[in-house]
């Protein structure tokens, strides 16, 4: 009787034993495959691939170099032929470079703000009242007379006067001071005076005045930024806002002057009233 | 939630600075907004709308020195470096016509950018006088305006030689700048 599994056992023997061959030729050309694949993306080869590179742009680096010294001596020979240009071309590198600072930055912070909408002014006012109040506290600690003259009975009385006669405003110094400036004006012409009255009348909330000598600064010299952003402020403040918009926009496009810029972006978001 | 608090505490805070600064500086206040920039630069280093804010208030108020810090922050965008190149241009002017005017240092033969600040504008004359004798007082005219002067001087304090700038509008003495 024949022994089935014995033969079976020694047939897929024979059967291996026929396909080892061809199995053993498959993986190690799969091998010799990867390890080929594997060494061209390495890096000894890569280096190989640069030096090989090299030489070539060194080839072409030649090439142009010999092509770029020809161009050059045609350069020469034309600018000499025309001296002119050469020396236009060092004119313009005499010009100096004026740099000009960027300050977007302030827009930037105005629009991140979340307290936008509160007025400059009134912001500052207070904290103005809060410091002159922690000064006088200060004072108060280190004399023991306080000085109460400062704060608020001044104001009254400008309010009080000015209905009366808006000329006259009753706080002796400044009032001094504009007299005389003004009688100094009045002898020589001088903008810087015209403007130190234009300014103190707006100080004095008297924005009549400060437009009218703001007017006249202007016409004996229009070049005066801090004349123009007081007419303006002055023309806003007597409810002459279109007439103060379409100012600045002449006058920056005259002088492109940033102060004037802000102003007018101010005015136009109605931020100053 | 106490965190939560405590960053909104610190944000609210980091805003009502650079509010109060931007507040000072549109009105002016070149000085204070420079000593509350200076007070609180530490915390607040690295947002560059507060540094450049510090840095042009502080040039306002003369405080060029205050300068080199600002300068050496400002280099994330393209505004921060205009800003940058332009601030450490006017500081450069100060230390070199400081070198000039105490040790008579010769800056003919420099070239560098210029600005519309009123040092610049100083150093640009003083450079174009070439080599000199040393005078006590120097004095230039603008170009754009006959009326407006510059007097140029060094003070002597007792420990410190300082340069002083004073503008002038039709012999009206309208600003005096003081830089050491």
């Amino acid at each position: 009787m024949l022994n089935v599994h014995d033969l079976e056992r020694r047939h897929k023997v024979y059967k291996l034993k026929v396909l080892l061959p061809y199995i053993v030729i498959f993986v190690s050309l799969v091998v010799i495959l990867i390890v080929i694949l594997f060494v061209n993306n390495s890096d000894m080869f890569k280096s190989n691939e640069v030096k090989h590179n090299q030489e070539i742009i060194q080839k072409h680096i030649e090439q142009t170099k010999h092509i770029v010294l020809e161009e050059v001596v045609e350069k020469n020979e034309t600018l000499q032929a025309i001296p002119n240009k050469q020396e236009l071309k060092e004119v313009k590198v005499d010009e100096t470079i004026v740099l000009v600072p960027s300050l977007n930055f302030i827009a930037n912070i105005k629009h991140s703000s979340t307290s936008s909408d509160v007025n400059y002014e009134r912001v500052i006012n207070k904290k103005d009242q809060t410091k002159e109040i922690t000064k006088t506290e200060a004072k108060q600690k280190i004399a023991l007379k306080p000085a109460k003259k400062e704060p608020e009975p001044v104001i009254i009385e400008e309010i009080e006067l000015q209905r009366d006669n808006p000329l006259k405003i009753h706080r002796q110094n400044t009032d001094d001071d504009i007299n005389h400036v003004i009688k100094r004006f009045s002898k020589n012409n001088n903008p810087a005076l015209s403007l130190f009255i234009a300014k103190k009348y707006y100080e004095m909330q008297d924005y009549h005045q400060s437009y009218n000598y703001a007017l006249i600064t202007n016409r004996i010299n229009d070049n005066i930024d801090s004349s123009w952003i007081i007419f303006a402020k002055s023309l806003v403040k007597l409810n002459r806002k279109q007439e103060a918009v379409e100012t600045l926009k002449r006058y920056i496009e005259h002088s492109k002057s940033s102060q004037a810029k802000t102003l007018l972006e101010e005015i136009e978001r109605g931020k100053f009233k | 939630m106490k965190i939560i608090l405590l960053v909104l505490l610190a944000f609210s805070l980091h805003a009502d600075i650079k509010q109060s600064m931007l507040n000072l500086y549109q009105n002016k206040k070149f000085e204070d907004a420079c000593s509350i920039g200076f007070d609180n630069f530490k915390y607040h280093k690295q947002d560059e709308e507060f540094v450049s804010l510090y840095a042009f208030s502080c040039l306002h108020s003369d405080y060029i020195d205050r300068l080199a810090i600002p300068i050496a922050m400002l280099k994330f965008s393209a505004e921060a470096r205009a800003n940058s190149a332009y601030l450490s241009t006017i500081l450069m002017q100060k230390k070199l016509l400081y070198h000039a005017l105490v040790d008579s240092y010769d800056l003919s033969s420099l070239k560098l950018p210029t600005t519309d600040y009123v040092l610049s504008k100083v150093f640009d004359f003083y450079t174009k006088l070439g080599a000199h004798e040393k005078r006590d007082v120097y004095l230039f005219e603008s170009k754009d305006d006959d009326k407006l002067t510059y007097k140029l001087y060094l003070s002597n304090d007792e420990t410190l030689k300082k340069i002083v700038i004073e503008e002038f509008y039709d012999t009206i003495i309208i600003k005096k700048h003081i830089y050491w």
